[in-house]
């Protein structure tokens, strides 16, 4: 009986010990908790991340809440001064840096300084010596579309100059629909029609804000800001509905309810058009809207009959 | 046995005396109209003063007081309900719940409430203008002390959710928002260092999330071995950054680091497969190496295989799961350890289920909602089309069926231009809305000469009155008339002889002030008959027994509990169900009457009619066991004291014996 045991014990030894060996055999690689910081890493995130397209998708987050952007612009510029400190001497690993801080400062939209520094990098005998040539002409473009408007006389002046850089972004982004600059454009086109609306809004009649936003939105559909333009358009006809009960109570005009409901019903229409958006934050403020809203509107119940 | 039934009955009697006795003094002593009471009431009009401090302070207490009383009746109601129950059966289940519910209530008894904040706007004004009144003052500052606890426990408790689902900046902003209103509540200190610590994920490494970012770069640059560039790293950058990827493939080293940008310059190549393989050997690592191998492992394009076969597995696990328990099983059902997982299975374990809707089911072939399989597939598809699962993926589709829009039915776009949809916000307009007045309503005479609206309802169930601006081809109200008719249905619902359906009366009385107003203002009602609804008895009773719930056709009600299915005929009801959303008001009969059956699964049938006046209820069933009538007398409404003894006595009589004694109101109904 004992006999019998014996071999069974002993095949299970044997297997635990070419098990206890190939344990030992396959060792990782010892971990590297500084890796963050080291350039291939910074490189092959950025290079994995400029491919997304900065119209549609939202920059994407590091862990600390930057973008992984501005984190790599930040890697890469402490690299730079951490050689100039040393006083090292200018080689291949300085155009790098240099190119790959402009790929960075371009998503970022410093196009100044993405310019110099391609013009840098541009002025090398590196192979990244040609796409920094090429890509230090889009920066300067696009610098002179990014320019601050001139002091205008009056507003209708900023509001046509508005149009007109709006229309310049526009072109751009058009005429050059197929190259990797073109959503760049479609952003910034997206960025001066949203300053547009803000000018309209603070200082005309709300129904020019409203048609503006509603041309935002229009314009903008595929944007990755659209919860966020639906979320102002609310707060535009919400904003209306809010003046159409204080003139009102200041006795200007009897309240127009139909009016008044027509409007807090394209808000509500509009902040639950934004809640679809799949982001939480953006979900969360339309949410959050809509109970204030509701929460206002119960004040002028009580008050209007 | 004849004697206990006696000794019941002398019990019962007795009670109704007590209650009688408690009534009769309850009617003596509550205050009634005096002469000097006009008086009062026209010097109360005639004082225009301001209320000063002490009023203020009176006016605070006696709200104060009015809620204590309030919780006192709550916690004496809980304690009797509980009581009853007990008296009628004691079992440790019931013990343990009743005791359970009044200690919840004993435990709520401190919690603040509304009327706190309104004892506060009443003390706040005094003490602006006078801190000089220490009872004044001892008052408010406890009650804000109060206030000032709360919202800080609502700010901590919002700022750890906020943490825990990753808002960070949220939950520094509230818990910032903390440190100003408590700078001494320890807990407060606890979640400063919470959120100085890593992330939940344990991804910051260290990134204090506390100090408001400090500017990056002013802080002194480490000059250490940790910036030092390997040489192998320029020429693999300059390959990356040029975008020759098959270079950087082969430049790259076997260590770690390397591994990763190879597997980048894989994947950016277009060669996904190999991307995969290598994030694989690196996504266990626990640095950054390792979580960046995670993060890509996540992107969609290399994640799609994974992706596709995980949803099909998903399918088919909550594809079992709805076939026992329907929708309810199949999104909660592995939530087991949670309450609604327990709800869902409890529910999918009920003998109705499992005898009536498993196997309707199983005939119908219920199927979960496959859009998360659909969108795995499609990008399966997509990312790997010569895929090994390629096939399966495109069978999946064929199954599924093509996508449902996002807001089918309701998309906001009409070509390029937003077309803004109706609001599933459930708001009161300001603008008048149509009312429904049923047959019953009209032929009472309570809604005033309705000789128009009568000829137009014709043979339907009710008129619809809609407010109209311009003129319309169809019966139409003239302004005089249409302000008597609302005159005379705000003064019947006011007292009672009319009632709205589905909605409170003060709901009711506002909209048609509002109607009233519109009509003042020029709008005119139009007249239109309305049908009674025309679902179909099959499909509801099917509906109803397959999904459970509640439907209503023909007016009869069909409900499906756990394990029994009932059928109500109210008699003498309006015929039909009131539109959401609109006013319909009905003339309530003085004597109610209904017949109903139920059968539960138990093989227990029950036919029965019922009858009631003024809240007290007659009914006769046909039991599986036999005759069985009950009577309940709600004494203590009729007596005036239900506020504090929510009882009412019931006598039944049937084969299984004779009960006579109190049960609580809400046991009664």
């Amino acid at each position: 009986m004992r006999d019998s045991r014996l071999p069974l014990l002993c095949l299970l030894i044997g297997l635990q010990t070419i098990a206890l060996a190939c344990q030992t055999a396959a060792p990782q690689a010892p971990l590297e908790p500084d890796a963050d910081q080291a350039l291939t890493l910074i490189v092959a995130r950025l290079q994995m991340h400029l491919r997304d397209d900065p119209y549609r998708v939202q920059p994407a987050l590091a862990d600390n809440g930057q973008t992984v952007f501005e984190l790599a612009y930040w890697r890469l510029g402490r690299l730079q001064q951490s050689r100039r400190s040393a006083a090292q001497t200018r080689g291949e690993i300085d155009v790098v840096l240099q190119f790959a801080r402009a790929r960075a400062a371009e998503r970022m939209r410093r196009y100044s300084e993405a310019a110099l520094a391609y013009e840098d990098a541009a002025d090398s005998d590196s192979i990244l010596a040609g796409p920094a040539r090429e890509a230090a002409a889009w920066m300067r473009t696009f610098e002179t579309h990014a320019r601050e408007l001139e002091t205008a006389d009056d507003r209708d002046a900023e509001l046509e100059q508005l149009e007109v850089r709006i229309e310049a972004w526009r072109a751009l982004a058009r005429e050059h629909a197929d190259t990797p600059y073109a959503p760049l454009a479609r952003l910034e086109a997206e960025s001066w029609e949203m300053l547009r609306l803000e000018t309209l809004a603070g200082t005309r009649d709300i129904e020019l804000a409203i048609a503006a936003s509603r041309r935002l939105v229009e314009r903008h559909r595929g944007s990755r800001l659209l919860a966020q333009h639906l979320i102002r358009l609310g707060d535009l006809y919400a904003e209306a509905a809010r003046r159409e009960y204080l003139r009102h109570r200041a006795r200007t005009r009897p309240l127009d309810v139909e009016r008044y409901d027509g409007l807090l019903e394209r808000a509500f229409a509009s902040y639950e058009l934004a809640m679809d958006e799949r982001r939480p934050a953006m979900r969360r403020e339309a949410r959050t809207k809509i109970e204030a809203l509701l929460a206002y509107h119960d004040g002028v119940r009580a008050h209007v009959r | 046995m004849f004697d206990e039934e006696q000794r019941v009955v002398r019990v019962g009697i007795w009670l109704v005396v007590v209650a009688a006795v408690a009534g009769l003094f309850v009617l003596l002593l509550h205050p009634s109209a005096h002469a000097d009471d006009l008086g009062q009431t026209a010097d109360i009009l005639l004082d225009r003063a301001p209320l000063s401090a002490d009023e203020r302070q009176a006016e605070a207490e006696e709200i104060l007081s009015n809620e204590r009383e309030r919780k006192g009746r709550h916690l004496a109601g809980v304690v009797l309900d509980e009581g009853v129950r007990l008296v009628s059966s004691v079992d440790p289940r019931r013990v343990a719940r009743a005791t359970w519910r009044v200690v919840r209530t004993v435990w709520k008894w401190s919690e603040r409430s509304d009327d706190e904040d309104a004892a506060l706007d009443q003390l706040e004004i005094g003490v602006a203008h006078s801190d000089a009144d220490p009872e004044l003052l001892d008052l408010y500052t406890r009650l804000r002390r109060r206030e000032l606890d709360q919202r800080i426990d609502d700010l901590l408790l919002s700022a750890e959710s906020a943490f825990e689902d990753g808002h960070v900046v949220l939950a520094r902003a509230r818990v910032q928002r903390s440190l100003e209103l408590a700078p001494e509540r320890e807990r407060v200190h606890d979640l400063i260092a919470l959120l100085s610590g890593p992330l939940p994920a344990a991804r910051a490494g260290g990134v204090n999330l506390w100090e408001p970012g400090p500017e990056l770069d002013a802080v002194p640059v480490p000059i250490g071995p940790q910036w030092v560039v390997d040489e192998w790293e320029a020429p693999l950058a300059t390959a990356m950054l040029s975008r020759d990827y098959a270079r950087a493939a082969e430049l790259a080293p076997t260590q770690p680091r390397g591994e990763l940008a190879r597997a980048a310059a894989h994947y950016l190549d277009g060669d996904r497969q190999t991307a995969r393989r290598l994030l694989t050997l690196l996504r266990d690592r626990e640095d950054p190496i390792g979580w960046q191998a995670r993060d890509w492992s996540a992107r969609p394009e290399i994640a799609a295989a994974d992706r596709f076969e995980s949803e099909v597995r998903r399918y088919h696990v909550r594809r079992a799961l709805g076939l026992l328990g329907g929708a309810g099983l199949a999104s909660n059902g592995l939530y087991y350890r949670s309450r609604r997982g327990y709800d869902a299975w409890r529910r999918s374990l009920a003998p109705l289920n499992l005898v009536l809707s498993f196997p309707a089911r199983l005939a119908r072939g219920w199927r979960p909602d496959g859009r998360a399989l659909r969108a795995a597939a499609h990008a399966y598809l997509e990312y790997e089309p010569e895929g090994e699962d390629a096939e399966d993926a495109t069978s999946w589709l064929a199954q599924l069926g093509p996508a449902q829009p996002l807001h089918a039915g309701r998309s906001p776009w009409r070509g390029s231009r937003l077309v803004l949809p109706r609001a599933r916000t459930r708001w009161e307009r300001l603008s008048p809305g149509p009312i429904v007045l049923t047959r019953s309503a009209l032929e009472s005479g309570l809604a005033g000469e309705a000789g128009l609206l009568q000829q137009v309802m014709g043979d339907a169930e009710a008129v619809l009155l809609r407010p109209e601006r311009d003129a319309v081809p169809v019966p139409t109200l003239d302004a005089r008339a249409s302000l008597d008719l609302l005159a005379e249905v705000t003064r019947s619902v006011e007292a009672g002889d009319l009632e709205p359906l589905r909605q409170g009366g003060s709901r009711a009385l506002e909209r048609l002030q509002r109607l009233e107003t519109g009509v003042r203002s020029g709008l005119r009602l139009v007249v239109v008959p309305l049908q009674a609804s025309d679902d179909s008895m099959v499909s509801a009773v099917s509906d109803a027994m397959l999904d459970g719930g509640t439907r209503t056709a023909e007016g009869v009600r069909i409900r499906r509990g756990a394990d029994d299915l009932r059928l109500d005929r109210s008699l003498g009801g309006p015929g039909f169900v009131c539109p959401e959303a609109v006013l319909c008001v009905h003339r309530p009969a003085a004597v109610t009457a209904g017949v109903y059956g139920a059968v539960a699964t138990d093989a227990d049938m029950l036919l029965g009619a019922s009858a009631s006046f003024q809240r007290a209820t007659l009914a006769l069933e046909l039991r599986s066991s036999g005759p069985h009538a009950r009577l309940t007398v709600p004494i203590a409404r009729w007596l005036g004291f239900e506020r504090w003894v929510p009882v009412a006595a019931r006598v039944e009589i049937g084969t299984e014996g004779v009960y006579v004694g109190p049960v609580t109101t809400r046991a009664s109904r």
